[in-house]
């Protein structure tokens, strides 16, 4: 289980960084603007995980064969990410929405 | 224990091009199986199709009678090594060597040069030396059978012929299936070799059949 849970966030570090800087810029919007603001951001938040699933899978795709050859799968490594990428944006909304 | 794969009644067509049509592939643990065929015929379509990683239209893969769909989703049962460099650039290869459950001295011990690289990144390493340690690993990881996509393509002779011994050892313990263009040397190795055309699988008899089925001048 820790050796799956290590592999996940070896993928995950290929795209910390965008998510990082998607998951700020959410926070401060929500912060400034006002509960109106949320479903533009949601649709945010869903459009830049397309565009990094989309660069992830063209891009560095064959790295998904360093994942298979030790047991986890495309879709486990995906279907996780979408998990935890869920559970930080609410987080950080429900942060900003304690600062407004 | 012995385990044996089969793989047959594979379809796999895109558009109207038809890539493979009349498989069929046995490998068995001691034994090295070979696939040689020329550009465009398939080869790395079928292995992919073994690995589960690439739909077909139909296929029957089986390991000890046992049909398997997606090979990859189960732990120990296939490795593969991809044509092109699989391994994130920003791993150590004391990383990989861990997440593969190897022993990097092992490692260190056949090819000395990497005495004490445990902590250097594998993307800072030659394009040769990459391809080696992706080869070692393949080739030693626990696993009943591994296929192997051009593992000796960028690997120096002498390297070719360590990973010739390593893979002669290993083969106690589980089945290789490879394809390489370096033909010498998968014929040396492999106890049944193939060749793949239009879409079918010829087993070799003799080498003139290399030359008759278009593939090598002899």
């Amino acid at each position: 289980m820790l050796s799956t849970i290590r592999l996940w966030l070896t993928f995950y570090q290929s795209f910390l960084l965008t998510s990082l800087v998607v998951n700020v810029c959410c926070f401060y919007l929500f912060v400034q603007l006002d509960i109106s603001a949320f479903a533009a951001l949601f649709w945010f938040k869903v459009i830049t995980f397309l565009l990094t699933y989309f660069f992830i899978n063209n891009y560095k795709g064959h790295e998904f064969y360093y994942y298979q050859n030790l047991g986890i799968s495309k879709s486990a490594l995906w279907l996780t990410t979408i998990v935890v990428e869920s559970t930080i944006f609410a987080f950080v909304l429900f942060l900003a929405s304690l600062l407004r | 224990m012995s385990h044996q794969l089969e793989v047959d009644s594979i379809q796999l067509q895109f558009g109207l091009r038809r890539i493979l049509s009349d498989i069929y592939i046995k490998c068995e643990t001691g034994a090295i199986t070979g696939l040689l065929g020329r550009n465009g015929q398939g080869k790395t379509c079928l292995m992919n199709v073994i690995y589960g990683s690439l739909e077909a239209n139909h296929k029957s893969v089986r390991i000890d009678g046992l049909p398997i769909v997606k090979a990859f989703k189960q732990k120990d049962v296939l490795t593969y090594l991809p044509q092109s460099y699989f391994i994130p650039g920003y791993l150590s290869l004391n990383r990989i060597f861990s997440d593969f459950q190897t022993a990097f001295s092992n490692f260190e011990a056949h090819f000395p040069e990497f005495k004490g690289a445990g902590t250097t990144r594998i993307k800072n390493l030659s394009g040769g030396q990459r391809r080696l340690v992706e080869v070692y690993l393949i080739v030693t990881a626990k696993s009943k059978f591994s296929m192997l996509d051009e593992p000796f393509s960028h690997l120096m002779p002498v390297h070719i012929d360590k990973i010739k011994l390593l893979i002669n050892k290993e083969k106690a313990k589980k089945g290789f299936f490879m394809t390489d263009h370096l033909y010498q040397h998968l014929l040396d190795l492999c106890n049944d070799t193939y060749i793949l055309k239009d879409g079918k699988t010829h087993l070799i008899k003799n080498t003139d059949d290399i030359s008759s089925l278009g593939y090598a001048m002899l």
